[in-house]
């Protein structure tokens, strides 16, 4: 479109020089045709006036200086106009190119209209009916013509803002970037588990990190929260007339009730919570307390994003161990006993697990940014840890692998 | 940014004001109207309104007669030329309605009356009929005050040739659209040809006798050869005609120098522009009409405008809303009685020093010095005192009220009458020489006319 404008007025400015070229070489050459054209125009009258007179001429010109005076203002208009289609076809906004093209039209014309009015105010010329008719007419067209193109000019563009409304998400297209950003967010989370274990198993140090999948969980929680909810999208479709792009950062707006929710997110949400219950029993040491749950979703509505780096978190309570941990703990307890590495055991000591219980009814997340222990060296550890470690490792993968086939699927039915 | 905007924008709303003030004026006769007695107030005002005198208004432009910058006849007249097509402004709708007036015709016609009296033939009158006044029954223009009479606003008399060319379809209709404008407006029309000064005079006086209701006041026009006429007849009896419109006259004669001239409207080809002494004349004739303490001749008394054969079409229809406002201006003036034929001031203080002449000039010393000696401090001269049988106007003439001047002390001066008078002054000139007679005649021709008549009314009685 705008290579089709930018040649339109390339071309007419380009034809407006040749025929200005024409013009006067026409005029060299004495073609007849063209002088007895101008010559007429001397002639032709425009509400009583002849038009070099409307033009500025005196009556008492001779014709030869009307027909000049008309060659002059012919060759200036023309010019005139041709430099500004060249112009416009070098103008790369198109409403600036509207904004020029409307008002070289405009402007002269009131020009006009306003001289014709002036002249006939001043000059001591009678107007006879047909010249009275003759000038409303003028009259009305130009002041149609200008106030219709200056409107035109101060139209303002909606065609973006046109665009912006349609781009307003559905439900089901949230639903999509739900699980697309779920399945990033896993894939990166396995990707970077992996980078973490490979790293672990670069230095030699073997650790039952369990903080790459909460983390993982928290951030789904975080992207159930901050995706638009299907009662707030009335609201994102009334701002979306100032701002196109939805505001996901709003805390104003409160979560949407349980009960809210539709039977997609419904069951999205059931689904991602048993993958998560599978994750749990399959993953027992390292996913969050069942009965925690309930307390982070209701957290979850006076601050949509839970913050993960909170290091002040107290470590889980005894009876909130999975049994695996239990009985790891059990033994590293014999192991200490019997003084084999026990201090190399990084993991909940026994006298900070009362402390830890009173802490966990109010926050439910384990901090797992805890840094100031040093991971035990991988010869340090048992070998039932090891062997635990694998077998979380492959139950990782397979989780994976499980629910983006999942997720894969529910994408091909919708 | 926004001071500029809105400076611009104020601009822009003033200068929409002033255009859509100015169409108003242009297109639309009320407002013209409004706009002039506005400005120039009352018909018959002595000020300019104070207020609007202040705004850049056409109708305060300044006469070229009053600038002393002009020393060429041939500029003055066309400044002239200018001023007259700018103060005349207000009458561009009129003359656009006057256009098209003569440019259609008319299948219905509305018919008036055309009445002949004596060798005048073709009288039109406009048919306005009203009751007439006590003072009008007294004087005889109506048997009673139940009659009506018949009346017109003023008489618009169009002086041809006596040796009429044959003129085309289109002059004639144009002839008789014209008249046909006037009288619908209630101007009586009369096409009178005339042959020298002296039977356009007796026209004149035997119109008023017959239609004095009619012919109250007269416009004349003329062209070439009778225009000169006219201006002659006006310079010697003014109070016959009250408006006279010349296009290129060939010849003229000084202005009169009353109080109250007639309006005058004259056009010259631009070609006539080369014969200074002709334009020196006319400019004389339009500087002398202006000159007067009313508002309204000082403005448009006299007007001057220069034909080319493009403005010539124009020209034609300028004298449409002149003669309207000339018998609008003689119709308040009326009630007044207020126009006067008494000599100028300006004459009365250059004649202040010659007084004692008059005695020389009575007791035999030249002639010449009659004109300058003959000291006048007003003169009334109505055309109607004319027709009264009150002594003291009738026959009162400028040579007459200074001989009484000249003799206060003397009782059978003061019981005589003026006619009486003026048979024994004219006798006295005629006995110190012809010449003397004929200064006096170029000097007071009232005088010389008056002395005239009545020796032959004298010389037939007995």
């Amino acid at each position: 479109m705008h290579s089709i404008s930018r040649a339109f007025f390339f071309s007419l400015g380009t034809i407006l020089f040749l025929v200005l070229g024409l013009f006067w070489i026409g005029l060299a050459l004495d073609f007849s045709a063209l002088e007895n054209f101008i010559i007429n125009l001397c002639y032709s009258r425009f509400i009583g006036y002849t038009i070099p007179q409307v033009l500025g001429a005196e009556s008492s010109h001779t014709v030869v200086e009307q027909v000049f005076r008309l060659k002059i203002i012919c060759t200036l208009v023309v010019a005139l106009y041709g430099s500004l289609m060249l112009i416009i076809s070098n103008v790369k906004v198109r409403k600036t190119k509207l904004l020029i093209l409307y008002y070289s039209i405009v402007i002269p014309l009131l020009f006009a209209l306003s001289y014709v009015w002036i002249k006939l105010i001043d000059d001591d010329h009678i107007l006879l009916r047909s010249h009275k008719v003759e000038l409303s007419q003028f009259t009305i067209l130009t002041l149609v013509i200008s106030v219709t193109l200056i409107l035109l000019s101060l139209k303002k563009e909606k065609s973006k803002l046109s665009e912006s409304v349609k781009k307003i998400p559905t439900a089901d297209d949230l639903k999509i970037d739900l699980e697309n950003s779920s399945l990033d967010l896993e894939t990166s989370s396995v990707e970077a588990e992996k980078s973490a274990s490979s790293i672990v198993e670069s230095e030699g140090a073997e650790e039952p990190n369990s903080d790459t999948p909460k983390a993982v969980e928290k951030e789904k929680t975080e992207i159930e929260v901050e995706s638009p909810q299907p009662d707030a999208l009335p609201e994102a479709k009334e701002d979306s007339g100032n701002s196109p792009v939805i505001d996901t950062k709003d805390d104003d707006l409160p979560p949407p009730a349980l009960d809210e929710l539709p039977s997609e997110l419904e069951e999205l949400r059931d689904e991602s919570k048993t993958d998560k219950k599978s994750d749990v029993s399959s993953e027992s040491f390292e996913s969050p307390q069942p009965d925690a749950l309930p307390e982070a979703k209701e957290d979850t509505g006076n601050s949509p994003v839970i913050d993960t780096k909170d290091d002040d978190l107290p470590p889980p309570a005894l009876d909130e161990l999975p049994s695996e941990l239990e009985e790891l703990r059990d033994e590293s307890k014999t192991d200490k006993k019997s003084d084999v590495s026990s201090e190399s055991f990084e993991s909940p000591q026994p006298d900070a697990l009362p402390e830890a219980k009173e802490d966990t009814g109010n926050s439910p997340v384990i901090d797992t940014k805890d840094d100031d222990l040093p991971p035990p060296a991988l010869d340090e550890l048992p070998s039932e840890l090891e062997e635990l470690r694998d077998e979380s490792k492959t139950d990782k993968k397979s989780d994976v692998s499980s629910e983006s086939s999942e997720l894969e699927m529910k994408e091909s039915d919708q | 940014m926004r001071i500029v905007f809105g400076i611009a924008s104020a601009i822009i709303i003033i200068f929409a004001f002033f255009l859509f003030e100015g169409i108003c004026f242009r297109m639309v006769e009320k407002y013209a109207l409004f706009r002039l007695e506005s400005s120039w107030g009352e018909k018959n005002s002595v000020d300019l309104n104070k207020y609007l005198k202040l705004l850049p208004l056409n109708h305060f432009q300044k006469a070229p007669s009053d600038s002393s910058e002009v020393e060429f006849s041939m500029f003055r007249a066309i400044e002239e030329d200018e001023y007259a097509s700018k103060i005349m402004g207000f009458g561009r709708p009129l003359r656009d309605q006057f256009s098209d007036y003569i440019e259609q015709e008319d299948p219905n016609r509305k018919s008036f009356a055309i009445k002949d009296v004596k060798h005048i033939r073709g009288l039109m009158l406009p048919g306005l009929k009203r009751f007439p006044t006590d003072e009008e029954v007294a004087k005889g223009w109506a048997g009673r005050q139940r009659d009506r009479i018949e009346y017109a606003k003023a008489l618009f008399v169009d002086l041809k040739s006596p040796f009429p060319k044959p003129i085309s379809d289109t002059a004639a209709n144009y002839q008789q659209r014209h008249h046909d404008y006037f009288l619908e407006r209630g101007l009586a029309c009369l096409s009178l040809p005339v042959r020298s000064k002296d039977v356009l005079v007796n026209d004149l006086k035997l119109l008023k006798k017959s239609f004095p209701a009619v012919a109250g006041k007269v416009i004349c026009r003329a062209y070439g050869p009778e225009a000169e006429i006219l201006l002659e007849t006006c310079a010697n009896y003014p109070f016959l005609i009250n408006m006279l419109i010349v296009h290129s006259p060939t010849g003229f004669i000084d202005s009169p120098k009353v109080e109250s001239p007639p309006w005058i409207l004259c056009s010259v080809e631009k070609e006539q522009l080369q014969d200074y002494v002709l334009i020196d004349g006319l400019l004389d004739w339009v500087s002398a009409s202006r000159d007067v303490k009313f508002i309204y001749p000082s403005k448009i008394g006299g007007l001057m405008r220069i034909r080319n054969r493009y403005t010539s079409k124009n020209i034609d229809t300028f004298h449409v809303p002149l003669i309207m406002q000339c018998v609008n201006f003689y119709e308040s003036l009326d009630t007044d009685k207020a126009r006067s034929f008494a000599l100028k001031e300006s004459i009365d203080i250059q004649s202040k020093k010659n007084v004692p002449v008059i005695a020389r000039a009575n007791s035999g010393k030249s002639s010449s010095m009659v004109t300058d000696s003959v000291r006048i401090n007003s003169l009334q001269a109505e055309l109607s005192s004319l027709q009264t049988t009150d002594s003291s106007l009738a026959y009162d003439c400028m040579t007459v009220r200074e001989y009484r001047q000249m003799h206060e002390d003397d009782p059978s001066v003061a019981r005589a009458k003026n006619k009486d008078l003026i048979l024994k002054i004219g006798s006295n000139f005629e006995q110190e020489g012809i010449g003397v007679l004929q200064e006096a005649k170029e000097y007071d021709p009232l005088f010389f006319h008056f002395y005239q008549s009545l020796k032959r009314i004298e010389v037939q009685s007995n």
